[in-house]
């Protein structure tokens, strides 16, 4: 059975489209799980740790490798990341609120402590132990302690579930705001695509023209929905990563 | 088993790895340069052929099956314009992080758990779109450490190579190259990555035997040169895929589950994802998986 240049063009139009939908329902998938996150914040409350030792502390262990370019480098990647609230007293207002342990996620600005951790001195035997196979291990320990303003979301039962140092709410708007963009702008971008790749005569230069947007289109799409799945990732899961290098004088004051 | 040789391959039987990828070539040849190769069987055999290329860029990845390290290299240029991207992103994406699983806190770029719709088609069909650009993402990262000079080397040339002269075949005619070198490039990759899914989803990754599901019928592995014994592969990656039958037998099948020898990859497909319609397979553990880890140098 020979094969037109007008079958293939709507077998491949039918893989286009069927990508760009199950990229925007994987993007439908994040929404959901926003509007999960969402509806378990119906009991937040706002205040101030008042409490001496670490209400709650979140970690990610992470291994860092020397990077290959001029200045000396070192690029960490994330191994695993953990959460834990030790419980302890928030001042809401006028009253005060008990917070018992428990498994909740803990919600931080990881690589500023990523970045508060990084002593400059110790730099050069650092950068050296990274260029080893095994590369360097650290632990990015961020610890919510008294003064810190923290938002707290409880469950029905009083189980603290989240502790933030700032306002889930604006999280959860900001990324539900970028999945309806993302979903609108995709699937006007292919339709876009489709339409020029139609045009008449089909297989003339605008409609090749269009074929080709349609290619970058479909290698394109898939990337951008995984960087939209990283970009909705919860704080406490969010990838830290970092680099460390230091000012070359810096550096000279080390060798010498 | 074939033994090793002094000729030119390393085993005999790696004849069969390059005739795969001589009729790849000469039916992808075929379709762009003659209009009447251009019909469903010529297609449907490139699309077969270039999966089948990518079962052989992933064994050659293993172990070169030249005896000459030259030989290897251009034969990975020709493996790199079979499946459009550079090869050499199997040795950080898949020797050194998928042979590890979650390992040591590293995440597997290709974990069955990166695709979560209800409609288990939908995961098997989505499957590549996410498990792609994650592994592309982390083998840029590595290939950026210290001491990967050689591998971004061979990385740049590949690359070149599998762009440069599928660009060249699109800029002469867009359509012929699209519809008979692009289709059957990307269908050959996207299955490829695909396998991830089908030999484990709803499998133990942290087991020692039951991490990983076979398919263990006698044609399908003529073909698939044995790639169908994955379990014995992810334990032993280095055992050339003429060993792999026997030392499924001898090495694993007395300790896994029974249920994870299929005798049919087909038969699994459509029973998994045809008519099963919803996962009914329990989900890996609920590990995150990460586009930012970086493999360590092993010996996988």
């Amino acid at each position: 059975m020979m094969l037109s240049q007008h079958v293939m063009g709507v077998a491949c139009l039918v893989v286009l489209w069927s990508t760009a939908l199950l990229v925007a329902g994987a993007a439908l998938q994040e929404l959901r799980d926003l509007g999960v996150l969402s509806r378990s914040l119906r009991e937040l409350v706002s205040g101030e740790i008042v409490t001496e030792g670490p209400l709650a502390i979140h970690e990610v262990e992470q291994t860092g490798h020397a990077l290959d370019v001029y200045a000396p480098t070192i690029v960490f990647h994330d191994r695993t990341t953990k959460s834990r609230v030790l419980g302890g007293v928030v001042k809401v207002g006028d009253d005060t609120l008990t917070l018992e342990p428990s498994d909740g996620e803990v919600w931080v600005d990881a690589k500023a402590s990523a970045l508060a951790m990084q002593d400059d001195s110790t730099f050069m035997d650092e950068w050296a132990a990274s260029k080893k196979a095994k590369g360097i291990h650290r632990v990015v320990r961020t610890k919510l302690a008294k003064g810190d303003r923290v938002w707290v979301a409880r469950d029905a039962k009083s189980t603290v579930t989240l502790v933030s140092t700032s306002d889930p709410r604006a999280f959860v708007s900001s990324r539900r705001s970028l999945v309806v963009l993302f979903i609108i702008a995709e699937l006007l971008t292919c339709g876009a695509c489709t339409r020029l790749a139609l045009t008449e005569p089909v297989f003339g230069a605008l409609s090749t023209m269009g074929g080709a947007l349609c290619l970058a289109f479909f290698l394109a799409v898939t990337p951008l929905g995984v960087a939209l799945r990283d970009a909705c990732r919860p704080p406490s899961r969010a990838q830290v990563r970092g680099t460390w290098s230091v000012k070359t004088d810096a550096l000279t004051t080390q060798r010498a | 088993m074939a033994k090793a040789e002094t000729g030119v391959f390393r085993h005999s039987a790696d004849w069969r790895q390059l005739m795969t990828v001589v009729i790849y070539y000469a039916l992808v040849a075929s379709m762009y340069f003659l209009p009447a190769c251009r019909n469903v069987f010529f297609l449907a055999a490139a699309c077969a052929y270039s999966f089948l290329t990518a079962v052989v860029n992933h064994n050659n990845l293993h172990q070169g099956m030249f005896r000459s390290r030259r030989a290897n290299d251009l034969f990975r240029l020709l493996l790199s314009f079979a499946a459009l991207y550079p090869v050499s992103a199997n040795i950080p994406s898949h020797n050194l992080v998928h042979h590890h699983f979650g390992d040591d806190g590293q995440p597997d770029w290709a974990s069955a758990s990166l695709v979560r719709f209800k409609v288990n088609l939908f995961n098997l069909i989505h499957f590549p779109n996410v498990a792609g650009p994650v592994t592309f993402a982390g083998v840029g990262r590595y290939n950026a450490l210290l001491g990967k000079r050689e591998l971004r080397r061979q990385s740049r040339i590949e690359s070149a190579f599998a762009f440069g002269l599928t660009g060249l075949l699109l800029a002469h005619d867009f359509w012929t190259g699209l519809f008979y070198v692009v289709v059957p490039q990307l269908w050959g990759a996207r299955w490829f990555l695909r396998i991830n899914i089908i030999q484990h989803d709803g499998c133990d990754t942290t087991s020692e035997h039951d991490h990983s599901r076979n398919f263990v019928g006698r044609i399908f592995n003529w073909f698939m040169m044995n790639n169908g014994f994955h379990t014995i592969h992810h334990d032993r990656a280095g055992l050339h895929w003429t060993a792999l039958r026997e030392a499924h037998e001898r090495d694993v099948k007395p300790h896994m589950a029974p249920h994870l020898d299929e005798p049919s990859m087909i038969g699994y497909l459509m029973r998994t994802y045809v008519l099963a319609i919803r996962r009914h397979a329990p989900a890996l553990p609920p590990r995150e998986p990460s586009s930012s880890a970086l493999g360590e140098e092993s010996s996988a």
